[in-house]
């Protein structure tokens, strides 16, 4: 696999235990490359790292404001998948801030209600 | 190599584990499980058994692991908490510690410790563990000096021990229940505890056997 082809990824704030353990999963998928850590968010600033980015994987418990982090990181970077883990290692969640095409081919009354439901569904997800 | 088995109820740090330690040369994660009870414990046998404790039973999950593998070493990965804490992991039965903001180098370096019966703990910890075993000392100590029961009270202390209630003791004894229950009144009263079964736990250690038989009247030595 060529190198522009594969998902490159920044950590964020990945320490401990549970940042050992989500660099070493990220490592071993061929298709990934850590690009690089950052100890948290606000350091982008000084670096615009995350400008050439796909995923940044931030771990979210302790750092106040981190959904502000997100939203200004989202308004600088639109491209960029966020994912966050939570400091417990339990759950998490994925920001994405793009407009997204699905053809849906040709349509049909069954064809659009599938749409208008997806659509409908992807919102309650992201809720 | 050395097998360890991974107990972790958050399924992130159980599966990602195996990722972490299996590529470590002297590791060989063998297997995961969710709870302290899994089968996969007894049936795999491992050196070591590495369990979570940072969630609500983690205390409870050791001591199951530690019943259903004896033989098992266990450390705790825990979040930083209070000493009091970590020597409550230890008297449960964990051999090694390792908080959550370590690194896997850390952990993989406690793992092989404890498989080579080494326990490698931080300073602060080490120094509580000795102001724990200090102050077991001085109760003791106080015990001996302080603590006089009669013949007839331990007699009924080791009846107690047996299982048997008031009303037991004072058909074994031929005496009245009332008198039974004034002596153990006398013996809580004497150790300062408020249960038969503390009392019973708290001079078990007059049935060790490193120490000679007494006339009646002795002194006794705590747990």
């Amino acid at each position: 696999m060529r190198a522009e082809e594969k998902t490159h990824v920044l950590l964020v704030g990945m320490r401990g235990i549970l940042g050992g353990i989500v660099r070493e999963i990220v490592a071993q998928e061929p298709d990934m490359e850590i690009v690089g850590e950052l100890g948290a968010m606000s350091e982008d600033r000084a670096t615009g790292r995350l400008a050439r980015l796909g995923v940044v994987v931030v771990r979210s418990d302790d750092e106040p404001g981190s959904v502000e982090d997100v939203r200004d990181l989202l308004g600088r970077h639109p491209q960029v998948t966020i994912l966050t883990v939570q400091g417990d290692g339990r759950h998490g969640a994925v920001y994405r801030l793009r407009p997204e095409k699905a053809f849906i081919g040709d349509l049909s009354p069954a064809s659009l209600m599938t749409a208008i439901r997806a659509g409908a569904a992807s919102r309650a997800l992201s809720a | 190599m050395v097998s360890v088995l991974v107990v972790a109820e958050i399924r992130l740090y159980r599966e990602g584990l195996v990722y972490a330690l299996g590529n470590r040369g002297e590791l060989e994660v063998v297997g995961t499980a969710q709870s302290g009870d899994s089968a996969a414990l007894a049936e795999l046998q491992p050196d070591v058994v590495l369990v979570d404790v940072a969630t609500a039973d983690g205390l409870a999950t050791v001591q199951s692991v530690v019943g259903t593998v004896p033989g098992a070493k266990v450390v705790a990965l825990a979040s930083p908490d209070s000493d009091a804490d970590v020597i409550a992991l230890a008297e449960a039965g964990a051999v090694g510690y390792v908080p959550r903001d370590a690194t896997l180098a850390d952990l993989e370096t406690v793992i092989m410790s404890v498989a080579r019966d080494e326990a490698l703990v931080p300073p602060r910890i080490a120094a509580s563990l000795f102001r724990r075993l200090a102050n077991l000392a001085a109760d003791r100590s106080r015990l001996e000096t302080d603590v006089h029961l009669t013949s007839r009270e331990e007699e009924i202390v080791e009846l107690i021990d047996e299982g048997l209630s008031n009303k037991e003791i004072a058909q074994r004894l031929s005496i009245a229940v009332s008198t039974v229950k004034n002596h153990v009144h006398s013996i809580l009263d004497k150790l300062q505890v408020a249960r038969r079964g503390e009392a019973v736990a708290l001079l078990r250690g007059k049935h060790h056997p490193a120490r000679p038989s007494a006339p009646p009247g002795r002194r006794y030595a705590a747990r």
